[in-house]
């Protein structure tokens, strides 16, 4: 069984935010393919692995967008000093201090204007200091529209994993882990594992995907809240430990009802822990399947995160298994929505 | 057809965006003997389909929605429901709202608020957040819990009830008020051969985004799109504006980006020619409509927005006044019959 | 170049009010030889004929500009507006416009200063307490000059300005227009695409349903984009400048580009010797977001003008960057021959 730790730090050794996936891409079809039946790339870059199913079953595209959020050059300084734009939702008030590093593997570190302060400060106030005194040297290293990702370690602590990109690399890791499940016999559904790109920029990739695909069926896979953290402001029913979390509705999409009464059935049947999810704003890549072409059912499985988009998350591992588990239990079997 | 019964009826349902299912088997029902064809699709939208009387016709759509705001339960704390908003709900019109919490079998609730007594002074000049306020439903923790799951969602209970003779006043008329209207237009439309092969579209999950039209209209690829929703209806309150209608002013007809304008012209002209004139609404960008998703769904449609002119919106007494459902219905029929020219279709690149 | 954007720059169109953009561009697509299609939200494609392509090339550039639509006519004979795209309001307080296909001069007007009291001066007056005043005593008098629904635009029209310099209302995106112009009737003669699309400036509506119809391999879109190059703009701030050179951005909040098509295009210009810069801010959207999502997904690529005062009824461009578009453009194009 593919180790969930081992898994992640493989795939989130890449720099690879929305646009720049290449990397990871491959990283993953590495992982995969050993399950695959086949493994393709579209326009955008997603990376479409798939599972051949028996006959007659449902055409199904689960989806676990595999770019994170990063920062993108758009200035260099005479002094070298590089200013930044952020790729996704990205807190600027949290960043000064951050390690950082290139695709090339060139590292530095986010740090703020001195006239700013930390509450007020905006993406523009910041820049990466790696080290050089002039724009001739920093270009030596860093173009203008080069990608940067969080260099934070990742480790396990107590029943959990820390780690920068759990959002979404440990998304991946549970379908990879799903795959692998599957492949023990022929499910009954045909199955297209999609990492998706371009989600932290705005469900762009699976967009695309999913329009290309033309499944019956789109289940996503992503990180959520959690409401277990002292003096939480908008509390939530989803705790980390708590198991699978079923989504129920964020700001991308109400699940269908049909799809939802069936993954809990499943988890019952199958005695898999879950957690009912709601989340209040935020959105995935359920959202724009479930709203392509004629339409389709749609849901996600998350995995209940904390720090979400800081540069140090953290999941339960438990929590990957279940949904792992899960996920592969409901889509081997026939489905009747 | 009873419009005040079928209005009460449908008010009175259940059905907030996303869980609209029992909602659309009544309008199912309602529209099967006037239909060749009804269909649902995966967002539950329900189409109710007249064939053309010859082969080859343009396809005409009109949509209105039958998802409704609503609450959904979030979390349970001491017997209390926390929840969500499910599309826009003004909070000010929370308190003490009595709701319905749709379990089966669904559960009378109350949204609180804080007697005078308890609070200090001023509180009471600003509204609750949301967060402040809970769903009582009278119920142990232990007992809540058992039948009420987070997930679950409400809605608000309010009866629909006649105002004078022509007014009518419910939850939901916004917007069920304009899928009775289609049904309307659906009966006046009996036993006539139709020059287009028409589809009515009861909509879901509009209050959340246009969702369920953009999917009904990709599927369906219309050459006409008319979107039929409620709008402003004056009320002493309501800022003067030029896109604020009146009540039985004539139908208000869309102009602007999100119409096409063949289309409009020509419903305006036939709302002139049936004598009940029309009120125009100019809508310099989204329309917040079905018909803002269904003009750019696949290939593109040639889109319009009819309105019912509609007041106190989004709350549990919204108001319309029939004669402008009438009015509407009939409008929506004339157009069925006598569409005019319909737009290029284009080749096949 | 110069002469084509100051003619487009003088067209009416503003968002679903396109007519006139495509009443001159259909005449000439079709002299030059291309099939041309009006969709029905008014998109024009042209097609243009030639040697095959090694994949199906779509250039876009919109038709549509800020501007004016009519809400109400007034019992007093003002006209009540909204402003259709985003208009900043300040910028037209004491303006003159144009409304409908007529021309009918305008005013924007506003009290004099001496009636405002000291707290009306600290705030910008609301669209809706705004109006037109045409000269019109009564609302019959108005209608015989316009009606509800109608058009406005700015009265500013355009001018040579300083030092290769022109000044004009809707550079944004008459440049793109005139670019893909001059490709339909001087450029490569390669199997080509397209598309004048609509409702970029309400919501990037045109090119969807565009896209969708066409199914491009490939996108270029050719737009007019915003220089920040002020005095006192920090230098990590001025995103672009007029003069610098065709515009290549790798993102914006419309789309992240294709990275092999941007640094195709900037292999091109330094091949070629077109002048470029890189768009040195994220900002802004174009039809880009909408092609890229068309479908099972479409590469895009952008080539832009630096415009000051976009969205304003005076923007400033310089005429050689749109040489130099127009070149990247082509060379593009001749690239991709068979």
């Amino acid at each position: 069984m593919l180790d969930i730790f081992d898994t992640l730090c493989e795939i989130n050794a890449c720099v690879s935010p929305s646009g720049s996936e290449e990397a990871v891409s491959v990283a993953i079809a590495k992982v995969a393919a050993p399950f695959a039946d086949s493994i393709t790339t579209d326009a955008l870059g997603n990376l479409i692995v798939k599972k051949n199913g028996k006959p007659g079953g449902k055409k199904i595209m689960l989806s676990a967008h595999m770019d994170s959020i990063g920062l993108v050059v758009t200035y260099i300084d005479d002094k070298g000093y590089i200013r930044f734009s952020n790729l996704g939702g990205i807190n600027a008030p949290g960043l000064p201090g951050t390690p950082v590093r290139f695709g090339n593997g060139t590292r530095g570190v986010v740090a703020m204007e001195g006239k700013v302060k930390l509450a007020d400060c905006k993406i523009q106030n910041l820049y990466i200091d790696i080290g050089v005194s002039s724009r001739e040297e920093a270009e030596k290293y860093v173009k203008i529209a080069d990608v940067a990702a969080f260099d934070t370690p990742a480790f396990r602590t107590g029943n959990c994993i820390v780690s920068p990109y759990l959002d979404n690399r440990i998304s991946c890791v549970t379908l990879l882990r799903a795959l692998e499940l599957v492949s023990a016999s022929t499910p009954e559904n045909e199955l297209y594992f999609v990492f998706s790109v371009q989600e932290e920029v705005g469900t762009r990739g699976a967009q695309v995907a999913a329009f290309g695909l033309e499944p019956d069926l789109g289940l996503a896979v992503d990180v959520t809240r959690t409401g277990d953290t002292p003096e939480i402001a908008v509390p939530m029913a989803c705790d980390a430990g708590g198991g699978a979390a079923v989504k129920i509705m964020d700001g991308s999409l109400i699940c269908s009802p049909k799809l939802v009464a069936a993954l809990e059935k499943c988890a019952e049947t199958n005695n898999i822990k879950y957690q009912r999810e709601i989340l209040l704003n935020g959105g995935t890549d359920a959202g724009v399947m479930q709203r392509s072409k004629g339409g389709m059912h749609a849901g996600c499985i998350s995995i209940p995160t904390r720090y979400i988009h800081s540069p140090q998350e953290m999941c339960c591992e438990s929590d990957v298994a279940d949904s792992a588990a899960l996920i592969a239990a409901f889509v081997s079997a026939k489905i009747e929505l | 057809m009873d419009l005040a019964k079928t209005l009460t009826a449908l008010s009175e349902a259940m059905g907030p965006s996303g869980f609209e299912a029992s909602v659309a088997e009544m309008v199912a029902e309602i529209m099967r003997p006037m239909c060749d064809e009804v269909t649902t699709d995966a967002l539950g939208n329900v189409h109710g389909i007249r064939h053309a009387a010859k082969p080859g016709a343009p396809k005409l759509l009109y949509s209105a929605h039958m998802d409704e705001i609503g609450f959904m339960v979030t979390d349970i704390k001491d017997g209390f429901l926390r929840f969500r908003t499910i599309g826009g709900i003004d909070p000010r019109v929370m308190p003490a709202r009595e709701v319905t919490v749709m379990t089966d079998p669904p559960i009378h609730g109350v949204i609180s608020s804080v007697p005078p007594h308890l609070q200090a002074a001023g509180d009471n000049t600003k509204p609750f957040a949301v967060e402040e306020l809970v769903i009582d439903i009278g119920m142990s923790d232990e007992k809540a819990r058992k039948l009420v799951r987070p997930g679950t969602p409400a809605v608000f209970s309010e009866h629909a009830q006649l105002l004078g003779d022509k007014l009518f006043s419910g939850k939901t008329l916004d917007d069920r008020g304009c899928v009775v209207m289609l049904l309307r237009t659906l009966e006046l439309l009996q036993g006539k051969d139709l020059p287009v092969e028409l589809v009515i579209q009861a909509s879901t999950q509009e209050e959340v985004g246009l969702r369920g039209a953009q999917v009904g209209a990709y599927a369906n690829a219309p050459d006409w799109a008319v979107a039929v929703d409620v709008t402003h209806a004056e009320t002493p309150d309501a800022p003067k504006r030029p896109d604020i209608v009146k009540f039985a002013g004539g139908v208000p007809i869309s102009m602007g980006p999100n119409t096409n304008r063949a289309l409009g012209r020509r419903l305006c002209e036939l709302s002139e020619k049936l004598g009940m004139g029309y009120q125009p609404q100019v809508m310099e960008g989204g329309t917040g409509t079905d018909a803002w998703a269904m003009q750019v769904a696949g290939d593109g449609t040639a889109s319009c927005v009819i309105s019912l002119p509609l007041r106190y919106m989004h709350t549990a007494v919204e108001t319309i006044h029939l004669d402008d459902l009438e009015n509407a219905a009939k409008l929506l029929a004339e157009f069925a019959l006598d569409p005019g020219e319909a737009p290029p279709r284009g080749p096949l690149v | 170049m110069k002469e084509l954007v100051k003619t487009l720059c003088a067209i009416d169109a503003p968002s679903s009010f396109e007519d006139a953009m495509r009443d001159f561009i259909r005449p000439r697509a079709e002299a030059a030889g291309c099939e041309v299609y009006e969709d029905v939200l008014g998109n024009l494609i042209v097609h243009k004929p030639g040697a095959p392509a090694d994949k199906r090339i779509m250039f876009a550039a919109h038709m549509d500009e800020v501007g004016i639509i009519i809400k109400a006519l007034g019992d007093d004979g003002y006209l009540k507006f909204a402003c259709v795209g985003g208009v900043d309001v300040r910028v037209l307080i004491g303006k003159r416009v144009l409304v409908g296909a007529n021309h009918v001069p305008g005013i924007i007007g506003i009290k004099a200063v001496h009636l405002t009291t000291q707290d009306e001066r600290k705030i910008v007056p609301k669209i809706n307490d705004m109006y037109i005043d045409i000269g019109a005593s009564s609302r019959e008098e108005a209608e015989k000059l316009t009606c509800c629904g109608d058009y406005a635009v700015f009265d500013s029209f355009p001018v040579d300005f300083g030092e290769g310099m022109l000044k004009a209302r809707a550079i944004d995106d008459r440049v793109g227009c005139a670019t893909m112009l001059k490709l339909i009737e001087n450029g490569p003669a390669v199997d080509s695409w397209y598309v004048f699309t609509v409702q970029e400036e309400v919501g990037t509506r045109g090119a969807a349903p565009a896209s969708h119809r066409i199914k491009p391999d490939a996108a270029i879109i050719l737009e007019g984009t915003t220089a920040g190059d002020l005095p006192d703009a920090k230098p990590h701030l001025k995103v672009c400048a007029p003069g610098a050179g065709a515009v290549l951005p790798f993102m914006d909040n419309s789309a992240i580009y294709d990275r092999e098509m941007f640094n195709e295009l900037r292999s091109l210009a330094e091949k070629n010797g077109i002048r470029y810069q890189i768009k040195q801010y994220v900002s802004g959207g174009t039809d880009a977001g909408n092609i890229q999502r068309a479908r099972a997904g479409i590469p895009v690529a952008a080539i832009s003008a630096a415009v000051r005062y976009i969205h304003s009824p005076s923007c400033v461009a310089s005429i050689d960057d749109f040489e130099q578009i127009y070149a990247l453009a082509a060379a593009f194009l001749a690239a991709h021959a068979k």
